[in-house]
């Protein structure tokens, strides 16, 4: 019961969360992004990663995958797009407050 | 029609692929700008000032290091990319940038610079490519011009194609509009930076695959990278 409730108050957190975000001016602010990059070319060379922690990333952004799926079951790809930026905005400065809210990056405007 | 992502592949195979790519290291760092009015400078200046202590520059030279694994940075890379070809983009951006170590990647729709000056916010206005709430440039352009984006690439920044017309691909938009957004667009910048342009991007993003027909003519006239919503993919 308290996993369920614990669950409910995640995924209402993150959808509070997708929902400030996007009330926010895109086309006069930063907004950090996590893109992923493939080599498609003929001669790709695909090298061993380097050691950032990156399995956990992968697992937050599973864990908010599939929080959202409690609320909205049929993924699409704008849901997909919230998600990445609520990851990066949450994780992109590897530091404790999400770069949105990090009030020293957001002086107000003159 | 409705304007909506479009995906080569059902959502959740998307997010399948996203997570795999994340968790082998292929995550690269992009911060997304597009108008940069002055009366925002303080907070620009404090993102990019706060990024140069954590992040290393992208640069066209050095992207093959950050996408194929052997980045040889202890620490992670970061592309400020700026959207549009807004004039604000180099009276305020660039030289926070610059003060930074940062290079940075304009993405430019390769009709924009060349609208009078008079008819640019009413381009702008059509082709969903929005100006900042309050007009610092009364009366005047709101567009780089193309001495100013040679100046751009002169300094060692990145001038990529966002389309001609800051268009968004379909998987029905016809030939000619193809041409025109990818063919047409490429030689408009090439001919006037003098040099190869390799990095495009459509309005909104699409990726490898949601149109073949796209896929292969922008193989075709030798761009080396798209940009997209999710991805950074390597064509050649």
């Amino acid at each position: 019961m308290t996993s369920a409730v614990s669950d409910a108050a995640f995924a209402d957190a993150l959808i509070a969360e997708i929902d400030a975000l996007g009330a926010r001016t895109y086309s006069e602010i930063g907004v950090p992004a996590f893109l992923v990059a493939e080599d498609l070319s003929p001669n790709r060379t695909i090298t061993s990663p380097r050691s950032e922690p990156v399995d956990d990333l992968a697992a937050k952004l599973a864990r908010i995958a599939a929080a959202i799926a409690t609320r909205r079951p049929a993924l699409d790809a704008a849901t997909i797009a919230q998600l990445l930026e609520v990851l990066a905005d949450r994780h992109f400065m590897a530091s404790a407050t999400p770069f949105s809210r990090t009030v020293a990056l957001h002086p107000l405007p003159s | 029609m409705p304007s909506r992502l479009l995906l080569p592949e059902m959502a959740q195979a998307a997010l399948a692929s996203l997570l795999h790519g994340i968790a082998s290291a292929r995550a690269i760092r992009v911060v997304n700008f597009h108008a940069t009015p002055r009366y925002r400078q303080d907070e620009f200046r404090a993102q990019i000032a706060a990024f140069a202590t954590l992040f290393e520059p992208i640069t066209i030279a050095n992207l093959p290091a950050a996408i194929d694994g052997s980045w040889p940075h202890a620490r992670p890379g970061l592309i400020p990319v700026l959207f549009e070809g807004f004039r604000d983009n180099l009276d305020v951006m660039l030289p926070i940038l610059e003060e930074n170590g940062f290079t940075g990647w304009f993405f430019v729709p390769s009709a924009f610079p060349k609208v009078p000056a008079d008819e640019q916010r009413a381009f702008a206005a059509a082709h969903l490519l929005h100006l900042p709430a309050r007009d610092e440039y009364p009366g005047q352009r709101v567009a780089l011009n193309w001495d100013e984006l040679r100046t751009i690439s002169r300094r060692g920044h990145v001038v990529a194609c966002h389309t001609r017309t800051h268009n968004e691909l379909r998987t029905d938009t016809p030939t000619s509009v193809l041409e025109e957004e990818i063919s047409l667009a490429k030689a408009e910048i090439q001919g006037e930076l003098g040099q190869d342009v390799d990095v495009f991007c459509w309005l909104r993003g699409a990726e490898l695959g949601v149109n073949p027909e796209a896929d292969r003519l922008l193989r075709r006239v030798g761009f080396k990278y798209l940009f997209s919503n999710y991805r950074i993919q390597r064509l050649a």
